[in-house]
């Protein structure tokens, strides 16, 4: 485990998806419906959701931050610890990589197709696509730096 | 370098756990069912990427 801490950009990586989960993480407890199953487990959770809730409903946020951002934030952050774990996409990450990926834009589309519960919405697919995009931004520019590095050397 | 086992292991426990957190954010039991699909999946590929990382190892 010490040697995922060892490069800079892996560190960087891990605090960036952390914080982009507990920001998913909060936006959901804060604005979304108390039917979805996670509540199930945060109902024995104490009075402090509650409060949370009740600050959330007195702010005005537009309607792509309460339902599409928080799914875009939760692929980008899987991404990212994926990459922080296997530091380059290849035949045998590639599974890794794009299950969740497959995962977010199956059940999209399932909900379109097959009447799976939950809305399925345009900025949904955009939140999604911007998170790959981000993704392979940052896969790219890393293997650039190596690239350059390895020519300097 | 991390070993590739434990990059297999680390990813699996990563993909179980966003799966769970991806249940999570959906209303309804069925989603429960199309979870546990992906899951078992997933145990059979962590499983087989496990046993041939560590036969590669071996040799």
């Amino acid at each position: 485990m010490r040697e995922l801490l060892k490069s800079k950009a892996r560190r960087i990586e891990l605090v960036l998806a952390l914080v982009l989960f507990l920001a998913e993480g909060f936006l959901y407890l804060t604005f979304r419906s108390t039917e979805l199953n996670m509540f199930r487990l945060y109902e024995h959770a104490g009075p402090w959701v509650n409060s949370l809730r009740e600050w959330g409903s007195a702010l005005s946020v537009p309607q792509w931050v309460r339902y599409s951002l928080p799914d875009g934030l939760w692929l980008l952050s899987y991404l990212l610890l994926v990459d922080a774990i296997w530091n380059k996409f290849d035949k045998v990450s590639c599974v890794w990589y794009l299950i969740m990926p497959a995962v977010a834009f199956g059940s999209e589309l399932a909900q379109v197709w097959w009447g799976l519960t939950g809305t399925a919405d345009l900025m949904d697919f955009v939140c999604y696509a911007v998170a790959v995009g981000v993704t392979l931004i940052v896969i790219y520019s890393k293997n650039y730096i190596r690239k350059r590095i390895a020519a300097y050397a | 370098m991390l070993k590739k086992y434990v990059k297999t292991f680390l990813s699996f426990i990563l993909a179980a756990v966003f799966l769970v957190s991806a249940c999570g954010s959906i209303e309804g039991p069925e989603i429960w069912i199309y979870a546990s699909i992906i899951g078992v999946a997933l145990i059979v590929y962590a499983v087989y990427s496990f046993v041939s990382d560590k036969q590669e190892e071996k040799r």
